[in-house]
C-alpha cells in the first residue's frame, strides 16, 4: 500500500471530521503524509484534491467568516461524501444487485461491481425471493461505455478516429452530450466542434481508442435541443405511400396506416427518418411492395434497380 | 473504473472498506478479499494500511482500530468514515442501464415495476440525463420464453420472416436463449421445420404457451448450415454494405467475399443496396438478381 493512498486517507478523515474549513497550513501541519519545502507540499496537495474528485468526492472551498477575506479554508461535507440514494430496501438492493450481476466480464461490470459494494455496505440484507422471476442473461455493452460516460460526466472534450460512409476513417473533436441506446446499437450524441453542429456516432463505428486527456468542464449542455435530436435523429420524419401485396413484407407494415387497394394489394402510409433506409427496405420487400410517393424516390429506386439489371447481364 | 490508477483504486478500496467492515463485523478475510476483488494477501497489507489512518494527532487514540481474530476482521474508532460513499457517476450509470434492461424483464410484475421505476427516477435526478435507453434491447417476450425453457414447456410463436417477407406462425419446444453479436437469439426444435432453427428475438411478434408437450425429437443440435462463398464488388456507401453483409475487408478496387447461408438472402441484399452492389459469383445467383430486378421493374411499368 502506497504511502499516497494513506496520505489520501488521512486528507479525507480530516476535512470530514472537521467542522470548520482547514486551512493549507493547518492541513500540511496537522494531517500526516505532507513532506518536504512548501511548494512541494502545494503540489502535492493539489494533485491529492484532484485524485479525490476523481473518486467522486468533493472538497469545498469557503471562509471561515464571509463578511472578513479571511484565508480561504476546506472541508468535505458529509451530505456529499455519503450515499446519494435514499430509502434502499431489501427489494432495492436486490433489484440493483441484479442489474450489477447484468454486466459480468463486460466494460462496465468493475464500476457495477464497486457500486454494489458500497450499497452492501449499508448492511441490509437483499430480498433476493422477491424477484426470482427476473432472469438474467449476461449483456454485453460497448467496451467505450465507461470511458464515454466518464467524459460526459465530467465535460471534457474528446478525440477519436471514425469511419464514413465510404469506411474512410476521420479524426472527429466533440464535446460528448448523450449516449443513447435504439434497437440494439449504442450512440454517442455530440456537438462536433469542427462542424459546430450536433452530430450522432454508432460506437461500433470508431476507428480508435478514445482521447479523452482534454480538460474537465469544458463545455455545457443544452439538454433541451438535445431532445429534439434524439427525438428524430436529426431528420424531419416524412411520410411515404407504398403498395404492399397482402399477406406480405411484416415489418413494412408495423405501425403504417393501412387502406385495401384490391384483392391483390393494400396501400400503406408509412412515416421515415431516412430516405436511404426507406428505398432499402422497400426493395429488400422485392415483388411485394411498390413505392408510390414521394415521386423523387420512387424515380431513383427506378433509377437504381436500371443500373443493377445492366450491371448484371 | 478502467481509467483510474492503482492507486486510487487503493483509495477508493480503502474508504469503502470502512462501512463495510462496520456492518459486516467479524467477516472472514477470505470472503473480504473476494468482495473487494483482491487477493487475501493484498487485503492483508491494505487493512494494516488502513490501520495507520485516522484523524490528525494520529495516536493510538486517533487511529482507526482492525482486529484480525484467527482469520475474521473486526474494525473500531472509525467513525469517521463509517459512512457509505456516495455512488460515482459511472457506478450510477452501470446500475441504471443494468435497471433499465432488467425492466423488461420483470413481466407483468407491478410490485418490481414501480420499484425499479422509483429506484430509476431517484438516479436519473442524479445523474442528469445523459443516457437514454429508447429502445430496450431485451425482448419483451424474454421472461416468458425464459419460464416456458425452464418448465419444458412448447411455444407457439408468430416469427417474421425476413426472407419469406411475411409472418409465420409454428409451434417449437424452446432450448435456450443465445446472444451473437447485438442480437438475441431464441434455439427451438420448430415443428414447422422438423428441426433446430435459431429465431431472432426482435423478429418475434408473438408468443404464447401451449403446455407440456412429449418431447420425442432428441438430441437436439442445431444443423450445420451450409456457407456459400459469395464475391461481390461494392461500388459505394461502403460502410452500410460492410455492416449489413458482414463484410470483413473490402479491397480497394470494391472487390469482398460475403459468407452467406443463402442465395435467396444475397440476391435480396443486392437488390436492397442497389445500385451499389455487384455480385460476381455464384454466376447462377448473379442471374437470379437481375430477374429479380427485372421483375420488381416490370410491376413499376404496369
Amino acid at each position: 500500500v502506497s504511502r499516497k493512498s494513506e496520505r489520501l486517507v488521512n486528507l479525507t478523515i480530516a476535512l470530514l471530521a472537521t467542522k470548520r474549513y482547514l486551512t493549507k497550513a493547518e492541513i500540511f501541519r496537522t494531517v500526516a503524509g505532507y513532506t518536504g519545502d512548501s511548494e512541494a507540499k502545494d503540489r502535492m496537495f493539489e494533485r491529492d484534491k484532484e485524485d479525490l474528485r476523481s473518486l467522486g468526492i468533493t472538497i469545498e472551498l469557503g471562509t471561515f467568516d464571509p463578511l472578513f477575506e479571511d484565508e480561504a479554508g476546506y472541508r468535505i461535507k458529509a451530505e456529499h461524501y455519503q450515499l446519494q440514494l435514499k430509502n434502499i430496501d431489501p427489494l432495492s438492493i436486490a433489484l440493483l444487485s441484479q442489474a450489477g450481476k447484468l454486466w459480468r466480464e463486460a466494460a462496465l461490470g468493475p464500476a457495477a461491481q464497486s457500486g454494489l459494494r458500497k450499497l452492501r455496505s449499508i448492511g441490509i440484507n437483499s430480498d433476493l425471493d422477491s424477484i426470482v422471476e427476473i432472469t438474467t442473461s449476461s449483456y454485453s455493452a460497448p467496451e467505450q461505455l465507461p470511458e464515454l460516460i466518464e467524459a460526459i460526466t465530467s465535460r471534457r472534450i474528446i478525440t477519436f478516429e471514425y469511419l464514413d460512409q465510404e469506411l474512410v476513417s476521420h479524426v472527429r473533436r466533440v464535446e460528448p452530450h448523450r449516449l443513447s441506446n435504439s434497437r440494439g446499437y449504442w450512440y454517442l450524441i455530440a456537438r462536433d466542434c469542427d462542424k459546430a453542429a450536433i452530430r450522432t456516432f454508432r460506437l461500433d463505428r470508431f476507428n480508435s481508442s478514445i482521447d479523452i486527456s482534454g480538460k474537465t468542464d469544458a463545455f455545457e449542455i443544452d439538454l433541451e435541443s438535445l431532445d429534439t435530436v434524439d427525438s428524430n435523429f436529426g431528420d424531419e420524419p416524412q411520410f411515404a405511400v407504398l403498395h404492399v401485396r397482402k399477406g406480405k413484407s411484416p415489418s413494412l407494415r408495423n405501425e403504417a396506416v393501412i387502406s385495401e387497394l384490391d384483392s391483390e394489394w393494400d396501400q400503406i402510409t408509412i412515416q421515415y427518418q431516412s430516405q436511404d433506409q426507406l428505398i432499402r427496405e422497400v426493395l429488400w420487400a422485392g415483388e411485394n411492395a411498390i413505392l408510390i410517393s414521394p415521386h423523387d424516390l420512387r424515380e431513383q429506386l427506378i433509377g437504381s434497380l436500371k443500373k443493377v439489371v445492366a450491371s448484371h447481364v | 473504473m478502467s481509467n483510474q490508477s492503482a492507486p486510487i483504486q487503493e483509495v477508493s478500496r480503502l474508504l469503502d472498506l470502512v462501512p463495510y467492515l462496520s456492518t459486516h463485523s467479524h467477516i472472514s478475510l477470505k470472503e473480504l478479499a473476494l468482495e473487494f476483488g483482491i487477493s487475501e494477501k493484498s487485503m492483508a497489507n491494505e487493512l494494516t494500511a488502513l490501520s495507520m489512518c485516522g484523524l490528525p494527532g494520529y495516536t493510538p487514540y486517533e487511529l482507526i482500530e482492525i482486529f484480525f481474530d484467527s482469520g475474521f476482521v473486526t474494525i473500531n474508532n472509525h467513525d469517521t468514515l463509517d459512512i457509505p460513499r456516495a455512488l460515482t457517476q459511472l457506478e450510477l450509470a452501470s446500475l441504471l442501464i443494468g435497471l433499465e434492461i432488467l425492466r423488461d424483464s420483470a413481466g407483468d410484475n407491478e410490485l418490481l415495476i414501480a420499484k425499479i421505476d422509483s429506484l430509476l427516477v431517484d438516479m436519473k435526478a442524479l445523474m442528469g440525463d445523459v443516457i437514454k435507453i429508447d429502445e430496450n434491447p431485451v425482448s419483451r417476450f424474454q421472461a416468458l420464453i425464459s419460464s416456458a425453457i425452464e418448465s419444458r414447456s412448447s411455444l407457439s410463436l408468430d416469427y417474421r420472416s425476413p426472407l419469406k417477407d411475411e409472418v409465420t406462425s409454428r409451434k417449437v419446444d424452446p432450448l435456450e436463449i443465445r446472444s451473437e453479436r447485438e442480437n438475441l437469439y431464441l434455439v427451438a426444435f420448430c415443428h414447422l421445420a422438423q428441426a433446430v432453427r435459431n429465431f431472432r428475438l426482435d423478429r418475434v411478434e408473438q408468443v404464447t404457451m401451449i403446455g407440456t408437450t412429449e418431447r420425442s425429437h432428441e438430441p437436439l443440435t442445431l444443423a450445420e448450415p451450409e456457407v456459400i462463398s459469395a464475391r461481390v464488388k461494392v461500388l459505394g456507401d461502403r460502410r452500410s454494405i460492410s455492416e449489413a453483409l458482414s463484410i470483413v475487408e473490402i479491397a480497394t478496387s470494391g472487390e469482398a467475399v460475403v459468407e452467406i447461408f443463402s442465395p435467396l438472402w444475397i440476391s435480396k441484399a443486392t437488390i436492397a443496396h442497389a445500385p451499389y452492389i455487384e455480385l460476381l459469383e455464384p454466376a447462377v445467383v448473379r442471374d437470379s438478381v437481375r430477374e429479380l430486378a427485372e421483375n420488381i421493374l416490370a410491376l413499376y411499368s404496369s
